[in-house]
């Protein structure tokens, strides 16, 4: 699966980089309002057309662009009922925290497990490639912190019952 | 079988207090410290793919000088703030496990928190105990308020306000803070770089200077025992110099101790130090040349920046916690110079507008500084007090409330109502 | 003695505390000083809890400082009177029960002047290391009653008995099957946890007693079941339908494991304390896991922090002196 997951992620790599192409778009309908047009979605011209880019069933990266702003959202591949956890546990964790992460959403979009909302404000503020690096690094991450922490559950369990059977 | 008893932990930044609600003292007192082996850096064992229970390795409060070869200490609080969340969780989970062997599913919590505390460390501190430990219950209380509710043990049932100013002396700083009806006052709380840690500083280097026979290693625990046992506060600096002066031997005391090593005991004499030290408070140019308000004056002027229709409340009502403010008639004086201060001002009001021709009636300010049994752990017998009323499952956050909405819950805690 | 070897069994994985010890150590705390060599009489009212639902009151009265009660509330107490429980307070704390107050179910009152002799020894610390560690001896009667027809060679294929140990979740759990055998005992736990996570956690950490066996030598066989399908030896017995919870554990303990009183009392010790031990552990890992997403936060956060364009505005400086200047 290893070979599938570098393609996956350079599709997501490249489509991001075109993806984002926004600038500052005041609101239409509000005076002096400025408002990420993928979240208010208020008229169709100014949407650009959403693309989802899989791996797997479960593993999968939705990128809606907009005029002024691009909405990634990000489903992590949950193997077994212990990863699902971990997941939930684990997005669950950074999205309370998503004041410090400045682009994550407080709640993913319908569907996916974690989501970012990337406006024209953050793309002046932060170089281009490297918020992509970091949306890249960030799901490489994911998988792996989700991996690691399984097997080290598991051999923390091995332990415990080790413990407890020895004190027979 | 009747509700279990909710658990009530005061995380302060030099002792934690817990125990089980309901009780008079708390169960354990133990430093606010964690050990961790030294060897090995903090965070390696997080990154390494190797799984296992490496940090289940650590030793908290007293057990911490048992270990200093191999596990170096850390303080996970500071300034009343929690710092270090890995290490605070594990004191937690220590805490409840070891040594309260409670099971955390079945008790609700009662955790206390500094005024001016963020809101961020209270959702914090709800995650670890909502998603850690499943907690059915929790209510994180400001530790002035259950000062203020410590204090009803001398009152009647009539008398029980949430209004009042504590004043909280521990080890490391003081602080004056005004609360109204169970809110504190941010605004106008008011710091002092004097506590515990500076009285013993304080009689040590009497001590020393009187070239008392104390050997050195002992010298600072035989400072903080003579503070402990021996000091208290005098109602008046120059006449009681004449006291002691015109009779040594009824004041002056002695102090016996044994040398570490030899064995031999040793005396030496306990002298101005028994009412110099606390002194500091109410004279602090004697010892410190960089803050030089006196407390009373601090207290006065912490009132003063309230809203004017709190003040009458905060004075008649000044708790001491904490303690540093278990001095003999450390409440006496205190009350004294506030009175002296408050009635000079409205004096001098008065002849102002006399002088102006005009007449006023002011009603006299009451002055009330309440001393009580359970100062030195006000605020956990407070929260002991608070969560054994059927009241603190009001004000409690759920668990199912922290399902249904999450940490945000905790920014906000209800306030307790003084009837019960 | 054996209780004594447990007391220092806090940590021998030689990392940290794996083993939560049996005894109450507030009760202990609070025991030791008033029938121990310093014979503190001073009054006392305390009010503590323990695992797996235990509740108890100390209360030493004014009038008498040398007679200590404790009270003790503890589930199922009709059960395990029967089952045991009644002849182990009898041999332990022999004429010392007493009526228990309301929302109790035992008592027992100790004259510190003279402590009662038990099977531990006659000295007054022992018997506050003996009443630290009631629960363990109350809960685990059953347990011990039926290891000890077990080593006599009295054990028979009798009923099974059923100890509830703590307090059910919605879905059940919580109890303990003793299935007694004439060459062993089988122990069945049926586990559960309320929260999702727990019982995820629990499942893994169940299935490793299993593979344990393998890598202990001489330890009891252990065997694991899912929630709905219940373990043949429990099969038909009454309210057995957990469907859903976390699942069964069971350890067949034989004539070995056995052999001594104190290794029969070690082992009463880990089984009354098994869902503690499991409780401990399935919340320390939570704590690990904590742990571990805030580093990997930080880690992100430090990748975000680079993608930051330097502030282009003219920062403020401070010479040696003090004086601020600004470099253009």
């Amino acid at each position: 699966m290893a070979n599938t997951l570098r393609p996956y992620l350079d599709c997501v790599r490249t489509t991001l980089d075109s993806g984002l192409c926004i600038r500052n778009f005041p609101s239409q309908t509000v005076e002096r309002h400025n408002k990420p047009e993928i979240e208010v979605k208020g008229s169709k011209e100014l949407l650009l057309n959403p693309l989802t880019i899989c791996r797997t069933s479960g593993e999968r990266t939705l990128i809606e662009p907009s005029v002024n702003s691009v909405r990634v959202s990000v489903a992590i591949k949950q193997a077994d009922e212990i990863e699902e956890i971990l997941c939930h546990k684990f997005t669950r964790f950074l999205m309370q925290r998503s004041e410090q992460f400045i682009i994550m959403r407080r709640k993913p979009t319908e569907g996916y497990d974690i989501s970012f909302l990337i406006t024209h404000v953050h793309l002046e503020k932060m170089w281009k490639h490297k918020l992509v690096d970091f949306v890249i690094h960030f799901m490489e991450e994911i998988d792996k912190e989700i991996s690691g922490m399984k097997i080290a559950i598991n051999a923390r369990a091995r332990i415990v019952a080790n413990e407890f059977m020895k004190k027979f | 079988m009747d509700f279990k008893p909710p658990a009530v932990i005061d995380n302060g930044t030099g002792y934690t207090k817990m125990g089980y609600a309901g009780n008079v003292e708390p169960q354990y007192i133990i430093p606010t410290t964690i050990s961790l082996p030294s060897s090995k850096g903090t965070s390696s064992f997080v990154d390494s793919k190797r799984g296992g229970v490496e940090d289940l390795d650590f030793y908290i409060g007293t057990d911490c000088a048992k270990h200093t070869s191999t596990h170096a200490i850390n303080y996970p609080i500071r300034h009343g703030l929690i710092e270090n969340w890995d290490n605070m969780e594990r004191l937690w989970q220590r805490c409840i496990f070891d040594s309260l062997r409670c099971d955390p599913q079945e008790h609700y919590m009662l955790l206390t928190e500094p005024p001016l505390n963020t809101p961020e460390n209270r959702e914090y501190t709800a995650e670890i105990m909502f998603e850690t430990f499943n907690v059915p219950g929790l209510y994180i209380a400001v530790q002035a308020v259950l000062a203020l509710a410590a204090s009803w043990t001398k009152k009647s049932v009539a008398e029980r306000t949430l209004t009042g100013t504590v004043i909280d002396s521990g080890d490391g700083v003081t602080h004056v803070i005004p609360v109204a009806d169970g809110y504190v006052i941010g605004s106008c709380i008011k710091h002092i770089p004097l506590a515990g840690r500076d009285i013993t500083n304080f009689v040590q280097q009497i001590q020393r200077e009187r070239k008392e026979p104390i050997p050195a290693e002992d010298s600072l625990e035989t400072a903080r025992r003579t503070k402990e046992m021996h000091s208290y506060v005098c109602p008046d600096l120059v006449k009681e110099f004449a006291k002691y002066d015109s009779n040594p031997q009824k004041y002056i005391r002695k102090y016996e101790g044994i040398k570490k090593g030899t064995g031999r005991t040793w005396t030496s004499e306990v002298g101005y130090e028994r009412f110099l030290g606390p002194e500091i408070f109410f004279n602090p140019e004697i010892f410190s040349s960089d803050f030089l308000t006196p407390l009373p004056e601090v207290v006065d002027e912490a009132i003063l920046k309230c809203p004017i229709d709190t003040r009458r409340g905060l004075y008649n009502n000044i708790v001491l916690s904490g303690g540093s403010t278990m001095f003999k008639d450390f409440g006496r004086r205190l009350n004294r110079d506030i009175k002296k201060r408050v009635d000079g001002r409205m004096q001098a009001n008065l002849e102002r507008l006399g002088a102006l021709g005009r007449t006023a009636n002011a009603q006299p300010i009451d002055v009330n500084v309440v001393s009580h049994h359970m100062q030195r752990y006000a605020v956990w017998f407070g929260g002991s007090m608070l969560a054994s009323t059927p009241e603190f499952y009001r004000v409690c956050h759920t668990k199912a409330q922290y399902d249904e909405e999450g940490p945000r819950i905790a920014r906000h805690n209800a306030v307790f109502t003084a009837q019960m | 003695m054996a209780w004594a070897a447990k007391q220092s069994g806090a940590s021998s994985a030689g990392s940290g505390l794996m083993h939560l010890p049996t005894q109450n150590s507030i009760l202990l705390s609070s025991l030791t000083p008033r029938l121990g060599p310093s014979n503190l009489r001073e009054p006392c009212e305390l009010k503590v809890s323990d695992f797996d639902d235990v509740i108890y009151k100390l209360f030493v009265p004014p009038e008498a400082p040398n007679m200590i009660t404790l009270h003790i509330g503890v589930r199922d107490w009709s059960n395990l009177r029967t089952n045991g429980g009644q002849a182990s307070l009898d041999t332990n704390f022999p004429s010392c029960e007493t009526k228990p107050d309301e929302g109790f179910d035992v008592a027992v009152v100790i004259n510190a002047d003279d402590p009662p002799k038990g099977p531990w020894g006659s000295t007054g610390e022992a018997c506050a290391g003996r009443l630290a560690d009631i629960k363990t001896l109350l809960i685990g009667s059953p347990f011990n009653a039926a290891l000890q027809s077990l080593d006599s060679g009295t054990s028979s294929s009798g009923t099974v008995t059923c100890v509830d140990m703590h307090k059910p979740t919605s879905r059940g759990g919580g109890k303990c099957y003793i299935i007694p055998k004439p060459d062993r005992v089988t122990f069945v736990f049926a586990v559960d946890f309320e929260d999702e996570t727990d019982r995820a956690l629990a499942r893994i950490f169940l299935q490793e007693f299993v593979e344990a066996q393998r890598s202990v030598n001489n330890c009891p066989p252990a065997a694991y079941a899912r929630g709905h399908e219940p373990p043949t030896e429990v099969q038909g017995v009454e309210g057995i339908e957990e469907d859903g919870i976390a699942g069964f554990v069971s350890f067949t303990l034989f004539k070995s494991h056995v052999g001594s009183t104190g290794k029969r009392e070690k082992a009463v010790g880990m089984l009354v304390n098994f869902g503690t031990y499991l409780q401990y552990h399935v919340k320390a890992t939570k704590t690990y896991m904590h742990m571990r997403m805030r580093s990997k936060v930080n880690g992100l956060l430090q990748v975000l922090s680079r993608a930051k364009q330097e502030s282009t505005e003219v920062k403020e400086k401070k010479t040696f002196q003090g004086k601020s200047f600004q470099r253009t």
